[in-house]
C-alpha cells in the first residue's frame, strides 16, 4: 500500500513525545493520582492520532504529495541554512558572547540571503549595538558575554 | 458614587504633572509591548522601588498607563512580523499577519488600535460605574467556576481547528498534554520535565509562542523577497491607518461582546489577557457571519482580539482595588506598589482613599485617549517595517524572537526551545495542523486541570451544581451550538 510519508511526521512526533512522557512517568514511579488527567488526555490523543493515520496516510492524493515533495526539494535549502546557522549561533554564543555572535549571525544570514555586503554590515552592526545597549547595559540581562583580559563585551 | 468626587478626581487627574506621568507611561508601554518577550509585569516589577518617590496614586496611574500602552502595542509585531509582542497578542498573528501579507498592514494596525481603544475605554467606564459592585463577585469564583471558565475557553477550539477537524483536535489535545509537563499542583510531583530543570515550572509560554509564530514563519519567508505578497504591493501603498479605524467601526457588536468578555476575564483572578484574547477570538468566530474569513485576514477577528486584550486592563483592576485580590500579574505588581506606599487595597480603600481610587479608575480613560492619539502616529511609523526586504528582515526577526524568549526568564535553554518550536510550528503549518488550537490548549490546560482536581477534592462531582457553574456550562453549550443551529436555519 502506498502511503503519504510526509503526513506521518506530526503524528509520529506527537506519539514519540507521548512515549517519552510516559517513559519518564514510569521511570519515576509517579502515583496514579498524579497522572489521572494526563491519562485521559493521552487516551483522547491516541484515538485522534489513530483516526488521523486512517484518514490521512493512505494512498489517495499521493501524486499531489509528490508534487509537494518536489517543490519542497527546490525550496528547502534556505530554511535548512537558517536552521543550521541558528544552531551554530547558539553553539558559539557561550564562547564569543551574545553581542559578537549576534553580529556574526545577522551579517552571515543577510549575506547568504543575497543582501548587499555594505548594507548587511551596517544593519548587523546597528542591531547588535542596539541589542547590546538595551539587553546588557540598560536591562542587565545575564546573556553570555565575551570576556577578555582587556574588556568584557 | 457621588459626582462631586468624580469632578474632584477629574480635576486632580488633569494636573500637568499627572498628564506627563500618563504620557510617559503610555509611551513606555508602547516600547515594552512592541518588543517580543518583554512583558509589562516584569518591567513594572523592576520599577517598584521607584514608586516610593512617585507617591502611591501617581505610581499606580503611571503603571496603568504602561499596562494600557503595552497591551495596545503587543499586536504591532504580531501584525507586522507574525511575532507576538506579548502572549496576549498571539491571536493577533492569525488575521493581522494575513492582512499584512495582503498589503494591508496599516489598515490592520488601525483596526487593532481602534479595538484597543474601545476595549480600554469600555473597561475603564465599567471600573468607574460598576467597579465596587461587581468586584464582590470575583470572590464567588472557586475551582469549579474556574474550571468552567477554562472549558468555556476551550470551546473555542471548535472554531480554530481549520479545514481538517481531526488534525485540529489532535493539535488541541497534544497542547493539553504538553501543558501537563512540570510540577503537578496537588502533591508537587515532577511530571515529565525531560531531564530539564528549566521545565519544572511547566512549558514556558513565551518561547513556545515566539517559536510557533515568529520563527516558524521565517522558514517560509526565506524564499520570498518581501513580507507583502508581490500582487498586493499596490494595495499596500493605498491603504492607511484611518481606513483601518473606519473598517473596525463596522464591527460594533463584536467589539462590545469582546469588551464584555475582556472585563469578565480580567475580573477573574488567575486568568489574564492571554486567556481572554483567545476566548474573545473564539467567540467572535462562533457568532460571525463570515467565519471562513477568520485566519485569512479578517478585520472582525483582529478587532475581537485587540478589544478583549485591552478590556482586561480595567477588569483586572476591579478586584485589585475593591478586594485586594489581583486579577493578573501586572495588577499584582500595581497592588504591591500601593502596599509599599502604605495603602492596603481592599473594601476599606473606598472609604479611606475615595479620591485616589477614582483618580486611578479615571486615569485609565485618560490613558486610553492618550494611547489612541499617540498610536495614530507611532503605529504609522512601525508599519514602514513591511517595506524592508526580507534579506535584511529575516535575521533581525530571528534574533528578536530568540532574544525575546531569553529575556522572559533569562534562561539559555529558552533560545533552543524557541528554535525547536519554530521547527514544530513550521511542520504543523505545512501539514495543516492547527497551531492556534495547540496554543489555546497549552494556555488553558493548566488552569483546567488544576481547578478540576481541586474542585473534585473539595466538593466531588457536586461542584458542577453551583449556580455560576451551571450558568457557565449553559453559556458554553449555547456558544457551541446556537451559531451552528442559526446557520443551519439560514440555509433552510
Amino acid at each position: 500500500m502506498k502511503i503519504k510519508k510526509g503526513e506521518l511526521i506530526i503524528p509520529a512526533l506527537m506519539a514519540a513525545t507521548t512515549a517519552a512522557y510516559y517513559f519518564q512517568v514510569w521511570a519515576k514511579g509517579l502515583p496514579y493520582s498524579v497522572i489521572v488527567w494526563p491519562i485521559y488526555v493521552t487516551i483522547t490523543l491516541l484515538i485522534l492520532l489513530a483516526l488521523v493515520v486512517v484518514f490521512y496516510i493512505p494512498a489517495e492524493g499521493v501524486s499531489e504529495e509528490k508534487k509537494e515533495a518536489k517543490l519542497f526539494k527546490e525550496t528547502f535549502k534556505k530554511p535548512l541554512f537558517l536552521f543550521l546557522t541558528t544552531v551554530l549561533f547558539l553553539a558559539i554564543m557561550p564562547w564569543v558572547g551574545y553581542t559578537v555572535s549576534s553580529f556574526a549571525y545577522l551579517f552571515g544570514v543577510q549575506l547568504y540571503l543575497g543582501s548587499e555586503k555594505k548594507r548587511a554590515f551596517l544593519v548587523a552592526l546597528a542591531i547588535a549595538i542596539i541589542l547590546h545597549v538595551v539587553m546588557v547595559v540598560l536591562l542587565g540581562l545575564s546573556v553570555p558575554r565575551l570576556e577578555t583580559s582587556f574588556f568584557t563585551l | 458614587m457621588s459626582f462631586d468626587i468624580l469632578i474632584k478626581a477629574t480635576e486632580a487627574l488633569l494636573q500637568p504633572n499627572i498628564l506627563i506621568y500618563l504620557l510617559v507611561g503610555v509611551m513606555f508601554g508602547f516600547i515594552i509591548g512592541a518588543i517580543p518577550g518583554f512583558n509589562d509585569t516584569n518591567v513594572l516589577a523592576m520599577l517598584l522601588p521607584f514608586t516610593i518617590y512617585f507617591g502611591a496614586t501617581q505610581a499606580v496611574i503611571f503603571m496603568m498607563a504602561v499596562f494600557a500602552g503595552a497591551q495596545a502595542a503587543g499586536p504591532i509585531p504580531a501584525i507586522l512580523m507574525n511575532m507576538p509582542g506579548t502572549p496576549s497578542a498571539a491571536a493577533c498573528c492569525l488575521d493581522g499577519y494575513a492582512l499584512t501579507r495582503k498589503g494591508m498592514a496599516k489598515k490592520a494596525l488601525g483596526t487593532s488600535l481602534l479595538g484597543s481603544f474601545y476595549g480600554g475605554m469600555f473597561s475603564a467606564l465599567v471600573c468607574v460605574v460598576l467597579g465596587p459592585i461587581i468586584g464582590k463577585y470575583a470572590l464567588t469564583f472557586g475551582p469549579a467556576e474556574m474550571f468552567m471558565v477554562a472549558l468555556f475557553g476551550l470551546s473555542a477550539v471548535s472554531t480554530l481547528t481549520g479545514k481538517d477537524p481531526l488534525k485540529g483536535l489532535s493539535s488541541a489535545v497534544f497542547g493539553l498534554l504538553i501543558a501537563t509537563i512540570g510540577t503537578e499542583s496537588v502533591a508537587g510531583y515532577q511530571r515529565a520535565p525531560f531531564g530539564f530543570y528549566e521545565l519544572y515550572d511547566g512549558m514556558p509560554l513565551i518561547p513556545v509562542l515566539l517559536g510557533i509564530f515568529g520563527f516558524a514563519e521565517l522558514f517560509d519567508m526565506v524564499n520570498e523577497k518581501s513580507i507583502v505578497k508581490s500582487d498586493s504591493a499596490v494595495q499596500a501603498k493605498e491603504c492607511s491607518l484611518w481606513d483601518g479605524i473606519k473598517e473596525g467601526m463596522k464591527y460594533k457588536m463584536t467589539m462590545f461582546r469582546s469588551a464584555v468578555i475582556g472585563v469578565i476575564i480580567g475580573i477573574i483572578p488567575g486568568t489574564g489577557a492571554a486567556i481572554g484574547s483567545w476566548i474573545g477570538y473564539g467567540q467572535a468566530k462562533q457568532w460571525s457571519k463570515k467565519p471562513e474569513e477568520y485566519g485569512n485576514g479578517s478585520y472582525e477577528g483582529l478587532i475581537s482580539v485587540s478589544t478583549t486584550d485591552n478590556a482586561v486592563t480595567g477588569g483586572a483592576l476591579i478586584p485589585t482595588i475593591t478586594l485586594g485580590i489581583p486579577g493578573s500579574g501586572t495588577t499584582l505588581v500595581i497592588m504591591t506598589a500601593l502596599m509599599i506606599n502604605n495603602i492596603q487595597p481592599g473594601p476599606s480603600m473606598f472609604t479611606e482613599y475615595t479620591l485616589d481610587v477614582y483618580m486611578i479608575f479615571l486615569s485609565l480613560i485618560v490613558a486610553n485617549i492618550i494611547m489612541f492619539a499617540l498610536g495614530t502616529v507611532v503605529f504609522n511609523v512601525f508599519s514602514k517595517t513591511t517595506s524592508v526586504p526580507t534579506t535584511n528582515l529575516i535575521p533581525v526577526i530571528a534574533l528578536f524572537s530568540l532574544t525575546g524568549s531569553f529575556a522572559a526568564r533569562g534562561m539559555f535553554f529558552d533560545f533552543a526551545l524557541t528554535l525547536l518550536f519554530g521547527v514544530i510550528g513550521w511542520l504543523m503549518k505545512k501539514y495543516r495542523y492547527s497551531t492556534s488550537a495547540f496554543l489555546l490548549s497549552l494556555i488553558l490546560g493548566t488552569l483546567a486541570e488544576n481547578n478540576f482536581i481541586w474542585g473534585l477534592k473539595l466538593e466531588g462531582w457536586l461542584m458542577f451544581a453551583r449556580p455560576i457553574c451551571l450558568v457557565l456550562a449553559l453559556l458554553t453549550i449555547v456558544t457551541l451550538f446556537v451559531p451552528i443551529l442559526l446557520k443551519a436555519k439560514k440555509r433552510g
